[in-house]
């Protein structure tokens, strides 16, 4: 290795940040290079120096000034918290006015027009409920269009603010204490089967759903059955999102099975969490040997030791993330089923629907005959003209043939 | 102990209690990385108190990706970097006072002689002058990582950039002071001042 290289190495040399080769290299070239040697102590003693001063102390009165200095800011601003908090409060009322909304609209419709009205509204409501679920999920994206927001909070938190105010100055109860060690991690699934119109149909408006609270499908797939043609999906939705989507995916059709679990991992991540915090102490501690190891030999067995914890380290990180990911996004399994066609329930015909049968056609029928003497009462008016003109040629013919040809 | 997330939490349940735990864990931290950073003590009580009114202020937008500590310390560079660069001028003026007499904090307790002493409060302040007429960037990640003793993901997190910069720019950064520590050589590197 050339000086240059070396120099520029010195630093994460001391700070045990090389590796087994990169030390053995450095090690070498500075017990040959006195110019190496003397830029290497030199920057040992600057960090050594600077680490030695010592820490100021703290005016007696900052936490009292501090405490004094936050004391302006508002409930709403801290209370607010992440997106679920928002969900949970805000969210959900604003969907719950939108689905009153929804209501009032398909009633007020089905009062004025009879018969239309609820099938040409029907996608406005959907439009209204879909905008409401849209305003919520926005509460779900990150910071910074988390931060247009406030706005929308400000008027349901102001709701909760008596009662964030009443907790404020308490001082914690042994609950609250309990409390503080449960910020609870907790895995939702959810199955669903439902029965649609159209597979095609619904399956768009599912993945559209999907889109629309930022979720994804994970899996899916076509199923043909005999009594009709199915399909299953894996969806992952943002758990926030979670009790809104199940709402909205009940929409597609006629809910058969529905079921929800929501899996407590706390535990295991606390856990995960403490030996991985351990195990990276413990790699820190390695380190600093390692800074201080002299000979090879020490060298390779730090090293060693060092390469197993930080597998362990990895392995358990990559629970952790697994874990986060499981609680931060929820997964619901929804198979889709067409409903057979009516040809299957014409082969058994009950009563009922042959006495409905009967009404129809007799009804039919009683129409047909409305219609055909509408018809003809239409005919008649119709030609009444012409009939008046047919009977007055007839009328002077008959005068014509009396009059003259008898005579 | 309860952890920082879990007082986090608490916090937005309106438990102002559980952010005076907070303020209590930090305080210490938070005021000596902005004293280290603005060299003034006075200016570092009052930045200690802006760092934790706008934690409370952006709490809501924590999300536990890093630790709170982390966190906490992005917001108090962010800070500093805000009042450096607006008042630089008068930085300028107070670095060159050589004297300030905010000197009895660097005291060291042990029973040295009055001579050492002295030169000990020499060495120091003179220390703290180097540090402090270091780059901003430079001069944040020697406090970060000698003083606050981070590790260098930790830096990369406060700091908001790549690994490989930090290990670069806290090379280069000790280099610097390493130049700016030898013009004073005698002072600094006399055996008898930092080991005894
Ligand atoms: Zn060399």
């Amino acid at each position: 290795m050339e000086c240059k290289a070396v120099q520029e190495k010195l630093s994460l040399y001391l700070d045990g940040e090389l590796s087994i080769s990169d030390i053995k290299l450095i090690d070498e070239h500075t017990k040959m290079c006195t110019a190496c040697r003397e830029e290497l102590s030199s920057l040992e003693e600057t960090v050594n120096l600077v680490r030695s001063l010592e820490p100021v102390d703290v005016p007696p009165d900052l936490k009292d000034k501090i405490m004094e200095r936050v004391k302006t800011v508002g409930d709403s601003n801290i209370a607010a918290s992440r997106w679920q908090h928002a969900w949970n409060r805000w969210g959900r009322a604003f969907s719950s006015v939108a689905a009153i909304l929804v209501a009032a609209v398909l009633i007020g419709k089905a009062v004025s027009g009879p018969g239309f009205g609820l099938k040409s509204q029907a996608p406005a409501a959907d439009e209204a409920l879909k905008y409401a679920g849209a305003k919520s999920a926005d509460s779900a994206m990150p910071e910074e269009q988390y931060q247009a927001a406030p706005r929308l909070m400000q008027q349901p938190m102001s709701l909760n603010k008596a009662e964030a105010e009443s907790g404020w100055d308490q001082r914690p109860t042994e609950a609250d204490t309990r409390n503080l060690l449960m910020a609870r991690k907790v895995i939702q699934t959810a199955h669903l089967t439902i029965q649609v119109e159209k597979i095609d149909i619904a399956a768009d408006q599912l993945q559209q759903l999907v889109k629309e609270y930022h979720g994804f499908i994970q899996n899916s797939n076509m199923l043909r059955q005999e009594i009709g043609r199915g399909a299953h999906f894996a969806l992952r939705v943002p758990s926030p999102n979670f009790d809104e989507v199940l709402i909205q995916l009940e929409k597609l059709g006629d809910v058969q099975e529905k079921g929800t679990t929501g899996q407590d991992i706390t535990e295991e991540y606390v856990d995960v969490d403490a030996r991985c915090r351990n195990l990276s102490r413990q790699e820190e501690r390695l380190l600093t040997i390692l800074s201080q190891a002299s000979t090879v030999e020490d060298i390779l067995k730090v090293e060693e030791q060092l390469e197993r914890v930080r597998g362990e380290i990895e392995t358990l990180t990559g629970r952790l993330r697994y874990l986060d990911n499981q609680v931060e996004l929820a997964t619901i399994n929804v198979e889709l089923r067409e409903r057979p066609h009516s040809v299957t329930a014409l082969q058994f015909p009950n009563s009922k629907d042959l006495g409905a049968r009967l009404t129809q056609a007799l009804t039919s029928s009683i129409n047909l005959l409305f219609s055909l003497a509408s018809n003809a009462v239409v005919w008649i008016v119709t030609a009444l003209p012409f009939l008046a003109v047919v009977g007055i040629i007839a009328a002077v013919a008959g005068w014509l043939w009396r009059h003259f040809i008898r005579r | 102990m309860v952890t920082d997330e879990a007082l986090v939490q608490q916090c937005r349940n309106g438990n102002k209690e559980a952010f005076a735990i907070l303020v209590e864990r930090y305080q210490d931290k938070i005021y000596n990385l902005t004293y280290r950073l603005v060299s003034n003590r006075e200016d570092a009580a009052d930045l200690t108190q802006e760092v934790f009114y706008r934690a409370l202020l952006k709490l809501s937008s924590f999300r536990g990706e890093a630790s709170f500590a982390t966190w906490l310390y992005r917001i108090a560079t962010n800070v500093c970097y805000d009042q450096i660069r607006g008042q630089k001028n008068r930085h300028l003026v107070s670095l060159n006072s050589a004297w300030p007499d905010e000197l009895s904090p660097e005291l060291p307790d042990q029973g040295a002689g009055p001579a050492e002493v002295c030169l000990k409060r020499v060495v120091f302040q003179r220390l703290q002058e180097a540090i402090a007429a270091l780059p901003l960037e430079q001069r944040t990640v020697i406090v970060l990582r000698e003083i606050q003793g981070l590790s260098y993901e930790e830096i990369a997190q406060v700091l908001q950039c790549s690994l490989g910069t930090v290990k670069s720019r806290l090379s280069r950064a000790r280099q610097a002071l390493r130049d700016k520590l030898m013009s004073e050589r005698e002072l600094f590197f006399a055996e008898n001042v930092y080991n005894g």
